[in-house]
């Protein structure tokens, strides 16, 4: 049991390593640059054959409808995507880090209300309410404002349902012995909370905190099912068919563009599903490794 | 007299009406702000209008396609139900039929070597946490590339209206309640399993079959309702991509295709987590006689 779970946690640990050394290495590896397109090709056959073009040696995972290398852009893309999800967490995490603790440790009605508010919240789909906010930045030019709205929105959205998990955690931690100890010696809410509260929190939040990637991750491309790419996009017409650029080489946007040619070419999928499968194993098999340090296995009087 | 009385104070705690007016507010704000950024009306006068018209007991328009340039517009109130049943039916089967396979499997894992439960186990962990847009996209894609291969149609992946999508929805959906329920079924079945009173029916010469179903099964059966609510939670916020990925003509699809005003968007949004709500408190208070405690504010 232990063996595997630490195996576990190498392997995440690689894949990590792997994963950060794509993402820097990003231009020296890509076979092509980030804005460089395979125009329509003529066939043998006479007849033309616009993009997205199939799986080949050319391309290793095809191209998209405007011609980019999906594997160009997915490396390129990493250093954006990777960025912005944690910059989100951590956003959520230094923001609701706070609210929790004081939820956690107040009795007041203001904090009960908002306790109430939170779980309300959490009641709501995140999706749908992050959907619409997130349409309030459709009028933005700026691409750096959107991106900084976006992850700000995002942010909001998860915040309560992290505080909420960070006042369970703190409320637990308060009802130690020791803490009736401190309190019992003189020592005021602050001095607890940052004293002998936040030690045995911290701990635990390098856990939230992947869970958090984890979750704007598949928040992330939720929303790109429904048309909302990070950084945004910008249509062109091209003999009067619209062609969708997206503004930076961003995964969840190979996502948007591929699931629309699902029929004609299912294979366009495969990049950006396989980058998003790859960066959520490795954060599943680091969150497990880190998990086995609390969990005893319990006994059991199961024979087979 | 007194079951009377029992009942109403029930009735009472399952509508809670500070977390209901809590969930109007934030309804009706996403509403507005929705609104507003779509039409550029000042949103309180819209619900102004809004509200002197439901007075009237006119609901409101909607548009039934985005997309089309001359726009129909069709009365909100006998439609929306529609929709509302269409995505109600998909829940609850979904559910149903999830949470059925996942207590069998979770059942059957007990039934093999404990050696071959960890590696299906630790895979079903896995699934958990991919985000459910990649299994129904990997789903379609396999669909589809099974057709253009061999001509086999395995299901219908996108819906029209002559021709409704049910198999893959279905399935799409269910998949969610099934992995959670695999887990959250064997997590109870193995704290049951750590009971003295295994021991002693083991000793009185009970097998494994007969100790699953007579005590494992029904003591884990609490721990495993209570899970229904946080499970009903995540699948309602899947069916909004599954709605539009598949053109499931329910409440999700309705609010993401049919215009964004303060008339669409807060009825939807409204019915939705009203239904949510409702089905949750009733659990609860099921889960709660279940195990016998009070029920807490």
């Amino acid at each position: 049991m232990r063996n595997t779970k630490s195996g576990l946690f190498k392997i995440g640990i690689v894949l990590l390593i792997m994963i950060a050394i794509l993402t820097i290495f990003a231009p020296w590896i890509a076979p092509y640059g980030v804005n460089e397109m395979d125009p329509p090709r003529l066939q043998e056959d006479g007849s033309w054959r616009a993009p997205p073009f199939p799986i080949s040696a050319k391309h290793l995972l095809g191209t998209d409808t405007n011609g980019y290398d999906i594997l160009s852009r997915l490396l390129y893309g990493a250093k954006y995507t990777i960025g912005f999800l944690i910059a989100t967490a951590i956003l959520r995490l230094i923001i609701a880090l706070p609210i929790g603790m004081y939820l956690g440790w107040s009795e007041g009605r203001m904090a009960k209300l908002l306790v109430r508010f939170f779980q309300v919240w959490t009641t709501l789909p995140m999706i749908i309410i992050a959907f619409f906010l997130l349409a309030t930045l459709m009028t933005i030019d700026s691409i750096i404002l959107k991106i900084t709205f976006q992850a700000v929105i995002l942010t909001v959205v998860g915040i309560p349902i992290l505080s909420n998990t960070i006042h369970l955690h703190t409320k637990e931690i308060k009802e130690a012995e020791f803490i009736e100890g401190a309190k019992v010696l003189g020592g005021n809410g602050l001095h607890i909370l940052h004293k002998h509260i936040f030690p045995h929190l911290k701990p635990r939040l390098l856990l939230l905190w992947i869970m958090e990637l984890v979750q704007v991750l598949s928040i992330m491309g939720q929303l790109a099912i429904v048309n909302v790419i990070i950084g945004g996009v910008h249509m062109s017409f091209f003999n009067g068919i619209p062609t969708i650029k997206p503004n930076i080489p961003e995964w969840t946007a190979l996502i948007t563009i591929s699931r629309y040619r699902i029929f004609q070419s299912p294979y366009l999928l495969l990049g950006p599903l396989i980058a998003y499968a790859l960066v959520l194993i490795t954060l599943v098999f680091i969150s497990e490794g880190l998990k086995e340090k609390e969990d005893l296995s319990e006994a059991s009087y199961e024979l087979d | 007299m007194g079951s009377l009385k029992r009942f109403s104070s029930k009735i009472i705690k399952i509508i809670n009406l500070q977390e209901l007016l809590i969930g109007l507010l934030i309804i009706l704000s996403v509403s507005m702000v929705a609104s507003y950024v779509y039409n550029r009306i000042n949103p309180f006068q819209e619900l102004g209008i809004y509200v002197r018209q439901l007075v009237n007991l006119n609901f409101g328009e909607y548009m039934p396609s985005i997309r089309i340039m001359n726009q129909i517009y069709l009365p909100i109130f006998p439609d929306l139900l529609h929709f509302y049943l269409n995505s109600m039916a998909l829940l609850l089967a979904a559910l149903v039929l999830g949470i059925t396979i996942g207590l069998t499997i979770a059942v059957l894992l007990f039934f093999i070597k404990r050696r071959l439960r960890k590696p299906i186990l630790f895979f079903n962990y896995l699934l958990l946490s991919f985000p459910d847009f990649m299994l129904i996209l990997v789903l379609q894609a396999i669909v589809i590339w099974v057709y253009i291969k061999t001509g086999v149609k395995l299901g219908n992946v996108i819906g029209r209206y002559d021709h409704p999508a049910i198999l893959l929805p279905l399935i799409s959906l269910s998949l969610f309640p099934m992995i959670y329920t695999v887990r959250m079924s064997v997590n109870a079945f193995q704290e049951v399993f750590s009971q003295k009173y295994i021991l002693l029916a083991y000793s009185k010469g009970l097998n494994k079959a007969e100790i699953i179903f007579r005590h494992v099964l029904k003591n884990s059966l609490p721990a495993i309702l209570a899970n229904l609510p946080s499970i009903m939670q995540i699948t309602i916020s899947n069916m909004f991509i599954i709605e539009i990925l598949y053109n499931v003509r329910g409440v999700m699809y309705f609010l993401y295709n049919s215009g964004r005003s303060i008339a669409t968007i807060l009825p939807a949004l409204l019915i939705i987590w009203l239904s949510y709500f409702f089905i949750n408190r009733i659990i609860q208070l099921f889960v709660v006689r279940f195990k016998g405690e009070g029920l807490d504010a």
